[in-house]
C-alpha cells in the first residue's frame, strides 16, 4: 500500500473518532440524571428505537465474524441471517411489552434491576447475575478486540497485535475518560454507517466475483480451507450442504445464537428507552428486516471471498494459532481491498471500526457498572460514596480490558465461535430466569439462583468437553448438537424443580412486577 | 442435472423464501398486536 493510501485511511479514523467525541460531548449536556443516560429518558420514537436496537447488533462479530463464517461454511451458515435479527423482533414483541412498562412504573433501567425486584433479591441474585455478566461481556470482548486487530492488518499492513494494542487502549481510554456520555446516540450513528456502508459494498463484491449466479457455480467446486474442522459447519460446498446436520445448526442458530442474544444485555435494555406501542407492533417487522438484510449482505461478501480465493483472486493469509488454517476472519477487509476502490478504503476502515466500537463501549460500561455497582457496592461495601463507586468502576474497566487485549493476543480459528460461546452462556444463564420471572408467578427466588448457577456451569463443563471450536475437545469427543443447550436444559429443570419445592413468591411482588401468563399489563 | 437444478433452486428457496416467511408472521404479529391493544 502507498503511503498516500495508508494517510486516507488514517485521516477517515481520525475524522470519525472526532465525530463520535463531538456527539459524546453534545448528547452529554442532555442528559441529566442517571436514568437517563441508561434508556434515553424512556422517550424513544419508533425510528431511533428500531435503529438503536440494529445498531446495538452491530458488532465486530457481524462485520469480520459473519463475513468469515461465510468464507468458511457458505450457505450452510444461513440460518445465521434469521436467527441473528429474528432475537430482536422476539425481545421487543415478547418481553418488551411488560419489561417497559415494569421499568417506567418502578424507574428501572436494566434487566439486572428487573431480576433483582421479581426475585426480590437485592443481593445475591444482583450480585450472581452481575459477576456472569461480566464473564460473558469480557469474552464478547475479545472477539471485538481480534476483529480490530484484523482490520488494521490487512488494510495498514501493521502487524495485527499493533493494531491490536493501539486501537484496545485508545477505546479503553475513551470509556474510562466517561465518553459513554451518549451511548444511545453514537450506538445509532455508528449502526446506521455499518448499515449504509456494507449495503453499498455489496454490488461491488458481486460485480467482482462476476455476478450472484456465477459466484455460486462458483462455489460448488470452491478449495477447502483447511484442516480445522468444526461438527456440522465442515461439509464441502455444493447443493444441499447448507442442510447438512440439522440438529447441529439448529441448536446452535435456532436455539443458542437466537434466545441467547434476545437476553444479551446491550440488546434486552434497549426495551426500556421506547415510549410508543408502535415500536412493539411495527418494532420487530422493520428490525427483523434491517438486521436481516445487514447480515445477508455480510454474509454474501464472506461467500465471494471464497470465491476469490478458489479462483487466486485474494490472499488469506494463515491463522497464526491454529496450524494450517487460513485465517477466514480476514475476508471482509481482503474483499475491501479487492473490489472497492482504494480511494474508499479509508470508509470502510471507518465502517467496521464504528462496528466494533459501538459494541466495544458498551461492553466495557456493562463490565464497569456490574462491578462497581452489582459486587462492589452491593456485596462489599454498601456504604460506599458515589466517587469511591467511579473508580471502582474505571479500574475494573481497565483491568478486564488489558486482560482481554492479551486474550486477543492468540485468536480463535473463527471470531464467531468466541461469540457463540458467550451468547450460549447468556443463553443458559438468564433466558430461563427471565421468562419464568415475566410469565410464571411461581418461579421463586431460589429456583431463579439455582436456574442461573447451574445453566451457566453446565455449559462452562460442556464447552470445556466439546472444545466448542476454540480448542481440540481434550477428551476426543464432540457433542453431535450445540454444547449449550445442555446448559439451557439444565437451567430449566432446576429452575422448575426449586421453584416448585420453594415457598411461594410474596403477593405483593408478584402484582408489582405484572408477572403472568399474559403479554401485555392493561391496568393502570 | 439432479445438481444443476437443485442448487439454484434450493439456495433462492432459502435465501429468498425464508425471510420472507418471517417477513409475514411479523406482520401478523403486528396486525394481531393492534386487534389486542384495541380490544382493551
Amino acid at each position: 500500500m502507498s503511503m498516500a493510501m495508508a494517510e486516507i485511511v488514517l485521516l477517515s479514523i481520525a475524522i470519525y473518532l472526532a465525530i463520535i467525541m463531538a456527539m459524546g460531548l453534545a448528547f452529554s449536556k442532555r442528559v441529566k440524571t442517571a436514568l437517563d443516560f441508561a434508556t434515553a429518558g424512556g422517550g424513544l420514537g419508533f425510528w431511533l428505537y428500531t435503529l438503536l436496537m440494529a445498531g446495538s447488533l452491530m458488532s465486530g462479530m457481524t462485520a469480520m465474524g459473519v463475513a468469515g463464517l461465510g468464507f468458511q461454511a457458505a450457505y450452510q451458515t444461513w440460518w445465521e441471517q434469521l436467527a441473528v435479527p429474528l432475537s430482536i423482533a422476539i425481545c421487543t414483541a415478547i418481553y418488551g411489552p411488560k419489561l417497559n412498562a415494569i421499568g417506567r412504573r418502578l424507574g428501572f433501567a436494566t434487566v439486572q434491576d428487573y431480576l433483582a425486584f421479581r426475585y426480590y433479591d437485592m443481593k445475591l441474585v444482583r450480585g450472581i447475575s452481575g459477576l456472569i455478566s461480566i464473564f460473558v461481556s469480557a469474552v464478547y470482548l475479545i472477539g471485538q478486540y481480534v476483529a480490530i486487530g484484523i482490520v488494521l492488518k490487512v488494510l495498514m499492513d501493521w502487524e495485527y497485535w499493533q493494531g491490536l494494542l493501539l486501537t484496545g487502549a485508545i477505546v479503553i481510554l475513551y470509556v474510562m475518560a466517561g465518553g459513554l456520555f451518549a451511548v444511545a446516540w453514537t450506538t445509532l450513528f455508528q449502526g446506521l454507517i455499518l448499515v449504509i456502508g456494507v449495503v453499498l459494498m455489496v454490488p461491488l463484491v458481486l460485480g467482482s466475483v462476476g455476478g450472484f449466479a456465477s459466484m455460486n457455480e462458483a462455489l460448488s467446486a470452491a478449495k477447502p480451507v483447511g484442516p480445522f474442522k468444526p461438527p456440522g459447519l465442515d461439509m464441502p460446498f455444493g447443493g444441499f450442504e447448507f442442510l447438512t446436520t440439522p440438529l447441529y445448526n439448529l441448536t446452535l442458530f435456532g436455539l443458542s445464537v437466537f434466545l441467547g442474544l434476545s437476553v444479551a444485555p446491550h440488546i434486552i435494555n434497549n426495551v426500556f428507552a421506547f415510549k410508543d406501542v408502535k415500536c412493539i407492533k411495527w418494532g420487530p417487522l422493520a428490525g427483523f428486516l434491517i438486521g436481516a438484510i445487514v447480515l445477508a449482505s455480510t454474509k454474501i461478501i464472506g461467500i465471494a471471498g471464497r470465491v476469490a480465493w478458489s479462483k487466486g483472486l485474494i490472499d488469506i493469509p494463515s491463522h497464526p494459532v491454529v496450524p494450517g488454517a487460513k485465517w477466514s476472519d480476514m475476508v471482509l477487509p481482503a474483499m475491501i481491498k479487492f473490489a472497492v476502490p482504494p480511494v474508499l478504503w479509508g470508509l470502510f476502515a471507518v465502517v467496521i471500526l464504528a462496528a466494533v466500537m459501538s459494541t466495544t463501549d458498551r461492553l466495557l460500561l456493562t463490565i464497569g457498572t456490574n462491578f462497581s455497582w452489582d459486587i462492589y457496592r452491593n456485596l462489599i461495601n454498601p456504604r460506599a460514596s458515589d466517587r469511591r463507586i467511579m473508580s471502582i468502576g474505571r479500574a475494573a474497566v481497565a483491568i478486564v480490558g488489558c486482560l482481554t487485549i492479551l486474550a486477543a493476543l492468540s485468536p480463535p480459528a473463527l471470531i464467531a465461535w468466541l461469540i457463540w460461546a458467550a451468547l450460549g452462556m447468556m443463553f443458559s444463564t438468564w433466558f430461563v430466569v427471565l421468562v419464568g420471572g415475566l410469565f410464571w408467578r411461581r418461579a421463586t427466588r431460589e429456583g431463579c439462583i439455582g436456574g442461573m448457577l447451574s445453566g451457566f456451569l453446565a455449559t462452562v463443563v460442556a464447552g470445556i468437553i466439546d472444545g466448542g471450536g476454540i480448542w481440540p475437545p481434550p477428551l476426543g469427543f464432540r457433542f453431535p448438537f450445540y454444547y449449550a443447550v445442555l446448559g439451557f436444559i439444565t437451567s430449566s429443570l432446576i429452575f422448575v424443580a426449586i421453584s416448585l419445592a420453594t415457598k411461594r413468591p410474596p403477593e405483593r411482588v408478584i402484582e408489582d412486577s405484572l408477572t403472568g401468563p399474559f403479554l401485555r399489563w392493561a391496568g393502570k | 442435472m439432479e445438481r444443476v437444478l437443485g442448487l439454484p433452486l434450493i439456495t433462492a428457496l432459502v435465501v429468498f423464501g425464508m425471510p420472507a416467511l418471517i417477513t409475514l408472521a411479523l406482520i401478523a404479529w403486528a396486525l394481531w398486536f393492534k386487534g389486542e391493544a384495541e380490544r382493551r
